[in-house]
């Protein structure tokens, strides 16, 4: 009933609705039944006793007329007699009478008996009886009549009459017999139905009670239900009105409590509300003592667990003191409590607890039921309200502020109004002013189209003249090359003009005078100078572009050297000179180099000597100080050089004095031939001399002649990107196992041009049992360290195409190969550069045997091993101890030390993929402790994060990024860069990464820290080429500083000079510049002691031999030719960047 | 959708010619603009020079530079205060700083930085931070002219209330006063503060990266380019940050438009704060 | 009311109210059906430098959804956008919403007429542009612009506006269709055609 069905289902419900409930129906009908069953009962009985009664009448009637008949009879014989005695007719009178009845009484009888057959026929012979006996009386009295008295009297004594009479009694007497006992049994029989009438009836009467009590039970029951209904629903409607209207969540809990204690008589309850979430507070209580009630969650306590079960709870046998109820006189304990939650849709939004001192009654705790969800309803609704008069509030609220905001927007706006009305009437003071300054601007504009016009035209003579000078430039280039080409052209008139000099010298026909025999002689010797002029100068322009080709082989040193003075004893001999040849002790007795151009040099050098020494000696010395180096010296004792004159007369086209050559004949351009030659062979030429005291030019050489720059080949422009994958130099290559790798990966990759030199390394890794890929260029070497991912590279720094340095930065770079260790070799020592570039090792030629098997073994172990290994180098135990427990992991080993010596020893017994260090340690800096790893070559150099807790300076800070690409400082969030940082140098294998980390991390690399915020400045006139230098550097976080020509490089180091932030840290040098060119102002930097160790790398615009050797010889650090290469201008910077 | 007159087809068209023809002309690359904003200002410009037509400008610019530098100042917006939406830069203390804090040098650009008032909020805020002399502040601009003003720091006095209002509400530790000197209604920021700003020309539209960052704050410019230029802009941002670094943006506009959208995760959402991270 | 007519297929409405413009949307934003077709723009002048809760407040009592408005939002039919504070707003083709920095026009950012503008340049006469309340004269240059491109010009009765000076300086710039008290306007929105869909 408390559940409402849908309307619909009321509808039909109601439209089919039995009269009575089905209980009562049968009641009722059970009702019916007894009543009708009773009637017909009480009916049936009353019918039989009738019939019965009737009966007994009908025998009684019987009786009657029997008694009747015989009394008729009596009467008539009576009269017979009483006229027989008297013969007075007054007496014939009831014999008369009986006479006329007796028929009828017959018949009466006779219809009374026809039912009893015996009786009738009892009654036939009572009738043939009395018929007899009235004819007897009937003859008496007739007898009498007639008179005859005595006739009458004898037939009166005669005895047939008073047989008849005693037949007649004895025949009554037996129907009256029969009669009796039929009447008995009728009495029997009704006095039967009788009974069967009172037990019918009072068993009807019986039910008929029951029923009635049934009935009375029913209706009670209906009227007390209805009754408790009518007071559950009063009780509801009551406590909903009490929850009328908008009442707070207090006020709901204190009208609902009280509207329930007082109903349901409970002395004492709280009400609890939740204004939000599982927080039940009580609101309100009733007769509550001061103590009780206090804040519930739900599943605390006995409210508590009502409200998480969200059901009614009814606890009867309380301990005493649960709730104690207090009243003025005393103190009691409640028997029963009742906890109601106010829940609607499973929601608990409050509860009712009553505590009662006598037992609940049932609809009680049905009205609780019910009240609940009523109150959960008013209590949720409440709590929406509040939430809608909160949002309402706050949007009013809102609303408002936004009105007066806006209010106070149209007060400043009106305010704006008033001033621009105020404005509108200055600018029409100022449209005045302006009309007149229109008109001086009118006038300003012309003038300033007229500058503009100036300008243009300087823009375009500028234009002008840069075009000049790239034409200059060209033609520069085409003067060498043309001079190179004209060899033939020149020598052959020449060639010829000689030889028929010579033919006309010799006078062979004998027909020439004397005098015309000195001119032909003239003609020859002048034609030989200008050959010998000729062949200088062809020699100077070819070596210039680039033509001239060395070919190494093996020389010995005393078969050059006695060759030599056996040509040019005669000459000595001639000037009565001594010639001398010393080859001192530890001198090898051969060595790498093109003996025809050591000849040439040397051949040069004696020449000059005996040409410019009158007398004394000229001595040829042949030493070597070093083990790289090999001099030979060529002393003279003549006239000297004056020291302004010693670089001078290296220098093409210009002699020491004017007048020198024309006393000494000569071309004056062998000592450039010689020198550039010199720088050919990897070495160069210097001078000692005092004027007067002789000289002595000295040709130093490289023992092992691979003398890297100037090996290069020049001519071909490269391209801007070189082509990486292209094919192996076929000539060169030595036989490797390239195309034999089993793939098993136990593979070295040597780069190394000198082909002996290789073929040796190839050698030693077989004997390892290494597959060998032997690569003679940096670009080979880099293709097949991509192709094949050797386990170990071992790296030639002076190499064909590029710096082995460079090769080795790429290699870096790459991805794929970068895990690779790679081993340098090298003739001169860039030990410093090439281990910070990530080199594995590093070792100087000539390189013993067991070094080389030595760093191949190391190698392998460092490739073989899969475990990452961590250095942490902490002296504070507890940081350790974190640092290490934030990075271990399965397949990282952490070595913890804690000062510099024992991660130094750390360092040189294994290797590390990553470093940790804090900078403060006890026995040094951590400054102190990267540059003793850095200064020691057995010490591997892994890369290192910074992990400090010391603000740095800029200075400290750019010290360390010489070491550390990483550095963090110790701060709340620290810890998980660090832990991202060593990730980070973990993943070595990166080409098993997936490809967007990968590229992550390549872009992470691009951004190298080596030219982050590092200045370099470009000097270069050309805006092109400035704009490709920046774009290639800048996006690499390198500033660019720009001067237009070596005078503004000049300023531009001055200026940076005075502050140390803007310190230039290395500088791209054009060379074809205006003002100053590039080798004036590399030579006047390097003049400034402060500035001889600024890296400076030359752009050289042609592949021009010279050039390269020119920017060295001016100070250069490296060069690099045009149009360049990204890479590997990128490359070159970053190897020259200072750390 | 184009509605009659002269705001119509032609507009578009003398429109997208007169960009093109700036852009071959003086490399100024406004092709990639948002064109309502763009019509809005070049109205005024036409009304400035006087021209009745786009055509007719075009052509002005196209023969005389100076026209162009004027045009200039008409296409580049120089709206900025200092310590603009002061929610953000309270989040930038609250959620960015404490990472910066972890890196011995940090490199920091503003890009599109106007007039610089962005740039010396962030100056003034990292000061406060103790991280300003660490700190380096590429605050980057096309418009030369704004470049200028900027690195002279000197303002209308009038509008330090205001900036002060901002600066107390940005979770500011000191005073704002302290950081410039004010007189002839002018106020003149602190030298010291330009000590660690370098303001320079760049183009988020033609140029690219130039260093690597650990905070991009690029607010309110990302409005005046359409999608296409908003997604290079924020592609370049992605390339300048560092792993891990931060990217601040207006507080309307969003990454959408950026290919590299789901790199970056929120750090602060309502105050637009992202941060690089990694794709897995 | 039922002698006002529009023209058919209006496909954006504007409105650019000032001072007591907060009221006046709060009455007439409930009065757009839902379901509209045309998509709605609003510039409510409001102190800059805080944030905005138009969209919020409106939100509540419009049948259509309101939204502050994020730079390059596609413009979507039966929406309400509001300016955000501080920026101008302007539709550009697509459409799309653009938010731009630019200098205040009249004193205002967000201006009524830079949104009229760009309006009355993308929608022309499939335009319905209305000023309301408040001080100043922002919109009317705007409200020109629409007219010149031929779209529908609705301005507030001055009389009835609780600010009338932008009213009255729009009608004093400009012939409007139709001269309006806030409930004429509003059974004017009621009569917007909705999408078919």
């Amino acid at each position: 009933m408390s559940n409402t069905p849908e309307p619909s289902d009321e509808l039909r419900s109601l439209r089919a609705l039995p009269l009575l409930p089905l209980r009562a129906g049968l009641c009722f009908v059970a009702a019916v039944c007894a009543v009708v069953l009773i009637a017909w009962l009480s009916y049936d009985a009353l019918a039989e006793r009738t019939t019965t009664s009737l009966r007994a009448q009908a025998t009684q009637q019987v009786l009657e007329e029997l008694r009747q008949l015989a009394s008729t009879m009596k009467d008539a014989e009576t009269g017979q007699r009483g006229y027989l005695l008297t013969g007075e007719a007054d007496y014939l009178g009831p014999f008369l009478s009986a006479k006329s009845t007796l028929g009828t009484q017959l018949d009466t009888l006779r219809r009374l008996v026809e039912a009893s057959p015996e009786q009738s026929r009892r009654a036939g012979q009572v009738a043939d009886l009395v018929r007899q006996k009235l004819d007897e009386l009937e003859q008496t009295i007739a007898l009498r009549q007639s008179g005859d008295s005595d006739g009458a009297l004898v037939l009166v004594r005669t005895t047939r009459g008073r047989a008849l009479m005693d037949r007649l009694r004895e025949l009554i007497a037996q129907m009256e017999q029969m009669e009796l006992l039929t009447l008995q049994q009728r009495e029997m029989e009704w006095n039967a139905a009788s009974e069967r009438t009172v037990y019918v009836t009072l068993g009807g009467a019986l039910l008929l009670f029951v029923l009635i009590l049934f009935a009375a039970y029913m209706t009670s029951r209906d009227y007390r239900l209805r009754e408790t209904e009518t007071w559950l629903r009063a009780g509801l409607a009551g406590f909903n009105r009490r929850l009328w209207g908008e009442q707070g969540l207090q006020a709901l809990g204190e009208n609902a409590l009280a509207f329930l204690a007082r109903r349901l008589e409970a002395p004492i309850g709280v009400a609890y509300v939740a204004p939000g979430g599982s927080r039940h507070v009580p609101v309100a209580g009733h007769a509550l003592s001061p103590d009780g009630g206090a804040e519930v969650r739900a599943g605390q306590g006995l409210v508590g667990q009502a409200i998480k079960e969200a059901r009614l709870l009814h606890v009867r046998d309380l301990p005493p003191g649960y709730l104690a109820l207090d009243s003025g006189s005393g103190r009691g304990d409640v028997r029963e409590v009742v906890i109601l939650p106010a829940q609607v849709d499973g929601v608990v939004h409050g509860a009712i607890e009553l505590g009662f001192l006598r037992p609940v009654q049932p609809a009680e705790l049905e009205l609780l039921r019910r009240v609940s969800e009523a109150f959960g309803v008013a209590l949720r609704t409440a709590k929406d309200r509040a939430r809608v008069l909160e949002l309402l509030e706050e949007t009013q609220q809102q609303a408002e502020e936004l009105q007066t905001q806006q209010e106070e927007l149209r007060v400043s706006n009106e305010e704006l109004e008033e001033q621009s009305n105020a404005l509108r009437a200055s600018r029409l003071q100022l449209e005045n002013q302006q009309a007149e300054l229109e008109q001086s601007n009118v006038q300003l504009e012309e003038q300033a189209q007229q500058l503009e016009r100036q300008r243009d035209e300087l823009a375009r003579s500028q234009i002008v003249l840069i075009d000049k000078a790239a034409e200059l430039e060209r033609s520069n280039s085409y003067k060498s090359e043309f001079l190179a080409n004209m060899s033939h052209e020149l020598r052959t008139p020449l060639n010829s003009t000689l030889i028929l000099a010579k033919l006309l010298e010799d006078n062979k026909s004998g027909n020439l005078t004397e005098e015309q025999i000195k001119f032909a002689q003239t003609i020859s010797s002048a034609g030989r100078d200008l050959l010998a002029i000729i062949n200088d100068v062809l020699d100077l322009a070819k070596i210039e572009s680039g033509r001239v080709e060395i070919s190494r082989e093996k020389t010995s040193i005393a078969a050059t050297t006695d060759a030599l003075v056996r040509t040019l004893r005669p000459l000595a001999q001639e000037k009565g000179l001594r010639l001398l040849c010393e080859i001192e002790p530890g001198v090898p007795a051969e060595f790498q180099t093109d003996p025809l151009r050591l000849g040439q040099i040397l051949r040069n050098l004696l020449s000059n000597a005996l040409k410019f020494t009158d007398r004394g000696e000229v001595a040829l010395r042949v030493s070597s100080d070093s083990e790289a180096r090999i001099d030979f010296a060529v002393h003279d004792t003549g006239i000297g050089i004056a020291e302004a004159q010693q670089e001078v007369i290296f220098e093409a086209f210009r002699q020491a004095d004017g007048s020198m050559h024309r006393k000494y004949g000569g071309t004056g351009l062998g000592l450039s031939i010689s020198r550039d030659l010199a720088r050919l062979l990897g070495g160069n030429i210097t001078l000692r001399s005092r004027p007067g005291q002789g000289s002595v030019f000295t040709l130093s050489l490289p023992l092992t002649g691979a003398a890297e720059p100037a090996e290069r080949v020049p001519g071909t422009p490269t391209l801007r990107r070189a082509v990486r994958d292209s094919a192996p130099p076929a000539a060169a290559a030595i036989d490797d196992d390239r195309v034999r790798l089993s793939g098993d990966g136990r593979c070295v990759l040597v780069i190394e041009d000198d082909v002996a030199f290789a073929t040796i390394l190839r050698d030693v890794a077989h004997e390892m049992g290494f597959a060998c890929v032997v690569a003679h260029d940096g670009g080979d070497g880099l293709a097949c360290a991509a192709r094949h991912l050797p386990l170990a590279i071992l790296l030639d720094i002076n190499l064909p195409d590029q710096s082995g340095l460079g090769v080795l930065d790429q290699l870096k770079r790459d991805p794929r190969t970068r895990h690779i260790p790679v081993h340098v070799i090298s003739v001169a020592d860039y030990a410093q550069q090439a281990l910070e570039r990530g080199a594995f090792g590093y070792a100087v030629k000539p390189v013993l045997r067991a070094q080389l098997v030595e760093a191949l073994r190391q190698m392998e172990a460092k490739s073989a091993s899969r475990i990452r290994s961590v250095l942490v180098v902490e002296d504070n135990v507890v940081q350790l101890e974190s640092v290490r427990r934030l990075l271990g992991a399965d397949d990282v080993t952490i070595v913890g030390v804690d000062s510099a010596q024992g991660a130094l020893a750390a360092l040189q017994s294994s290797t590390f993929d990553c470093m940790v260090l804090d900078l403060n340690l006890p026995d040094m800096s951590g400054f102190d402790l990267l540059q003793q790893m850095a200064a020691s070559e057995d010490v591997a150099f892994p890369p290192v994060i910074v992990y400090t807790g010391r603000a740095l300076g800029r200075d400290e800070e750019q010290a360390l990024r010489r070491f550390s690409k990483s550095i963090i400082i110790k701060d709340a969030r620290s810890p998980e860069r660090l832990l991202d940082e060593v990730t980070l140098f973990l993943h070595q294998m990166e080409s098993s990464l997936p490809p967007d980390q990968q590229r992550m991390l390549k872009a992470a690399r691009d951004r190298d820290t080596v030219l982050e915020g590092r200045r370099i400045l470009v000097v270069e006139d050309d805006v092109r080429n400035i704009f490709a230098v920046s774009s290639v550097l800048e996006p690499k976080g390198a500033r660019i500083e720009i001067a237009r020509n070596g005078r503004e490089a000049l300023e531009a180091l001055q200026r940076a000079e005075q502050s140390a932030d803007q310190a230039i840290d290395l500088v791209l040098m054009d060379i074809m510049m205006p003002e100053m060119d590039g080798f004036t102002a590399m030579r006047r930097i390097r003049e400034q002691p402060q500035w001889r160790k600024l890296p400076i790398i030359a752009l050289t615009a042609k592949a021009m031999k010279d050039d390269h050797e020119k920017c060295l010889a001016a100070g250069a650090s490296d060069y690099i030719a045009k149009p360049l290469d990204v890479d590997k201008l990128v490359s070159l910077v970053r190897v020259w960047m200072p750390r | 959708m184009k509605g009659e007159g002269d705001d119509g087809a032609v507009g578009d068209i003398e429109l997208n010619l007169l960009v093109e023809a700036i852009y071959h002309t003086y490399h100024y690359d406004f092709r990639g603009y948002a064109r309502a904003s763009l019509r809005r200002r070049l109205k005024a410009a036409l009304h400035h020079f006087g021209c009745a037509t786009l055509s007719q400008l075009q052509s002005r610019v196209l023969h005389e530079a100076a026209v162009f530098g004027e045009l200039l100042e008409y296409l580049t917006v120089q709206v900025s205060e200092m310590f603009r939406d002061p929610g953000y830069f309270l989040a930038l203390r609250e959620k960015v700083v404490p990472l910066l804090r972890t890196y011995p040098s940090l490199k920091i650009w503003v890009a599109g930085c106007s007039t610089g008032e962005e740039a010396y909020s962030m100056a003034i805020l990292l000061r406060e931070e103790g991280l300003l002399e660490r700190s380096l502040i590429y605050a980057t601009d096309i418009n030369p002219n704004a470049l200028r003003k900027a690195e002279a720091g000197i303002y209308d006095a009038a509008k330090v209330p205001e900036y002060t209002e901002n600066h107390r509400r940005s979770g500011g530790r000191s005073s704002l006063s302290d950081y410039y000197s004010a007189a002839y209604g002018r106020a003149i920021l602190d030298k010291s503060l330009r000590r660690n700003i370098v303001f320079s020309d760049h183009s988020l539209a033609t140029d690219s990266v130039f260093a690597e960052v650990q905070l991009v704050s690029c607010r309110n410019v990302l409005i005046y380019f359409d999608r296409a230029l908003q997604s290079r802009a924020l592609d370049l941002f992605h390339e300048a940050l560092c792993r891990k670094g931060f990217l601040g943006i207006g507080l309307r506009e969003s990454l959408r438009f950026s290919s590299h959208a789901d790199a970056f995760v929120e750090v602060a959402r309502e105050d637009r704060i992202y941060q690089k991270v990694d794709r897995a | 009311m039922s002698g006002l007519t529009l023209p058919a297929a209006i496909e954006a409405v504007v409105i650019g109210a000032s001072s007591g413009g907060v009221e006046a949307l709060r009455r007439l934003l409930p009065a757009l059906p839902a379901g509209l077709a045309a998509s709605v723009f609003v510039v409510l002048h409001l102190p800059r430098g805080r944030g905005s809760l138009l969209a919020e407040i409106f939100g509540r009592v419009c049948a259509l959804p309101v939204r502050e408005v994020l730079d390059k939002d596609p413009v979507l039919p039966g929406t309400v956008y509001v300016a955000p504070p501080n920026y101008h707003l302007l539709l550009d083709s697509g459409p799309q919403l653009a938010l731009s920095m630019d200098e205040p026009v009249e004193y205002s950012r967000p201006s009524i007429t830079v949104l009229f503008e760009s309006a009355a340049a993308l929608y022309g006469p499939r335009l319905l542009a209305v000023i309301l309340t408040g001080a100043g004269a922002d919109g009317a240059e705007g409200l020109a612009a629409v007219q010149r491109a031929g779209g529908c010009c609705v301005v507030q009765l001055p009389a009835d506006a609780s600010v009338p000076q932008m009213p009255a300086s729009a009608l004093q710039r400009t012939s409007a269709d139709f001269v309006l008290t806030l409930e004429d306007i509003m059974s004017l929105f009621r009569q917007l055609p909705r999408s078919s869909a």
